[in-house]
């Protein structure tokens, strides 16, 4: 059941863009990103409520984990993504009728937010800091094509700004992850960047 | 290979590392950067070649391979495409710091990096965590450059040399595992290229330049 409900959040979302990427966006696709986005959400409540009764559980051979604070950012991943997605078809319907957007960028849209969501959902469930940061690369890098989607001034240069400053900070991310990795290695009894082992050694690594 | 060797042609490596990134803070011509980028991607590839030979590790052997093709052949060739569809403007006017300002902030970003790296080499005194200041200056370096430069593609340059400079940390560090880091890094930082290319030849047909300064319809 736990792993039902672990991988279903990053699953539903990676289907729903594989439909997209097949089928396009078109009227009976166009309700499947809030079909998606609804079950990230009823997956997370799930998680939460198994979380609140029998404590942290994993999957895949504790490569994802979910605890009381990634159930409640995959609440907020699913409700946010719900209400965006639940909006997107009036909205996308509206853009292509005022000739600013055409059922091909209609459909780099939807895929676009699927992937989205599914990258986020990841990066809250994965319980290594290494699969964390690529997870968290990956939506830097789709969302900059999202943030430049309407090729106007504004939104290239937006992009242009988004890019440079995340892609900077999650290089900083990942030196950060090289050195902790460099230091649990000299930290007796531990496992590398595994999140609970990281947190388990902590007492024992050197300080400073 | 003699321990004497092994030391001796990690540490031509390490400066050769660091000799780059300071003359990309030199010169102004773009094409010339990108030159000097090439050469410290041979440069980082040398010092993977080099912990290769030393721990007789073929698949790190491997993994110096694919940084030499990446890093001197690949990215320097999608810099010079991306320079050649720039038109006339080739040069960094106008840095917000200037160039002999530029090299006294490297000195002391190297000094910075020799202070703050200190416990990371009494983890584990070897000749290669010896080393890993120079990559953390490389980073700096880096990041220095991107705060500093106008120009979308020396920006884009100092990027990859803070991706360069933290290479090199991870190598120093984790010899040994390198073949997946390095796949997963080397992959992200290729497609982050990408988009950074699709992003600036996007900038130049909607604001004719690629001068920063022109980004401007956006802020508090």
């Amino acid at each position: 059941m736990t792993t039902v409900l672990l991988l279903s959040p990053v699953l539903a979302p990676v289907l729903g863009a594989l439909v997209f990427l097949l089928a396009g966006w078109r009227p009976a696709t166009a309700w499947l990103s809030a079909v998606s986005a609804a079950l990230v959400l009823a997956a997370a409540i799930g998680d939460a409520v198994e979380v609140a009764a029998t404590g942290p559980g994993t999957a895949l051979a504790g490569l994802l984990r979910v605890d009381a604070l990634s159930a409640f950012m995959l609440i907020v991943i699913g409700a946010v993504g719900l209400l965006a997605t639940a909006a997107t078809p009036a909205h996308l319907a509206a853009e292509i009728q005022a000739g600013r957007a055409s059922p091909r960028t209609a459909t780099r849209h939807s895929l676009l937010v699927q992937a989205f969501l599914a990258a986020m959902a990841l990066a809250v469930l994965a319980a290594d800091l290494g699969v964390l940061w690529i997870a968290i690369e990956a939506t830097t890098i789709v969302t900059a094509f999202l943030v430049g989607q309407r090729r106007t001034r504004s939104a290239v240069e937006a992009a242009w700004k988004y890019v440079v400053i995340c892609s900077t900070g999650i290089a900083l991310a990942l030196l950060g992850t090289l050195l902790l990795n460099y230091a649990a290695r000299h930290t007796p009894g531990s496992s590398g960047l595994d999140l609970a082992g990281l947190v388990a050694s902590a007492t024992r690594s050197t300080p400073g | 290979m003699s321990d004497g060797t092994y030391v001796q042609l990690l540490d031509l490596a390490c400066g050769g590392l660091l000799l780059t990134a300071v003359l990309m803070l030199w010169r102004r011509e773009l094409s010339a950067i990108i030159g000097v980028f090439a050469a410290q991607g041979i440069a980082l590839a040398t010092l993977v070649g080099v912990l290769a030979a030393h721990q007789g590790s073929a698949e790190l052997g491997a993994v110096a391979v694919g940084i030499l093709s990446l890093r001197a052949g690949i990215l320097p060739w999608l810099l010079h495409r991306a320079l050649a569809g720039a038109g006339p403007a080739r040069r960094e006017t106008r840095p917000v710091v200037n160039v002999a300002a530029s090299l006294l902030a490297a000195a002391l970003l190297t000094l910075l990096s020799y202070a703050v790296s200190q416990p990371l080499v009494a983890l584990e005194p070897s000749t290669a965590t010896r080393a890993i200041p120079v990559g953390v200056t490389v980073v700096l370096i880096g990041f220095f450059v991107l705060a500093t430069r106008r120009r979308a593609l020396s920006q884009l340059v100092g990027f990859l040399l803070m991706d360069n400079g933290i290479t090199t940390v991870g190598f120093l560090t984790t010899a040994g595992v390198g073949l997946t880091v390095e796949l997963g890094v080397s992959l992200d930082v290729l497609l982050a290229v990408l988009v950074l290319r699709i992003l600036a030849s996007r900038m130049r047909e909607t604001f004719g330049d690629t001068d920063l300064d022109e980004l401007r319809e956006l802020h508090d």
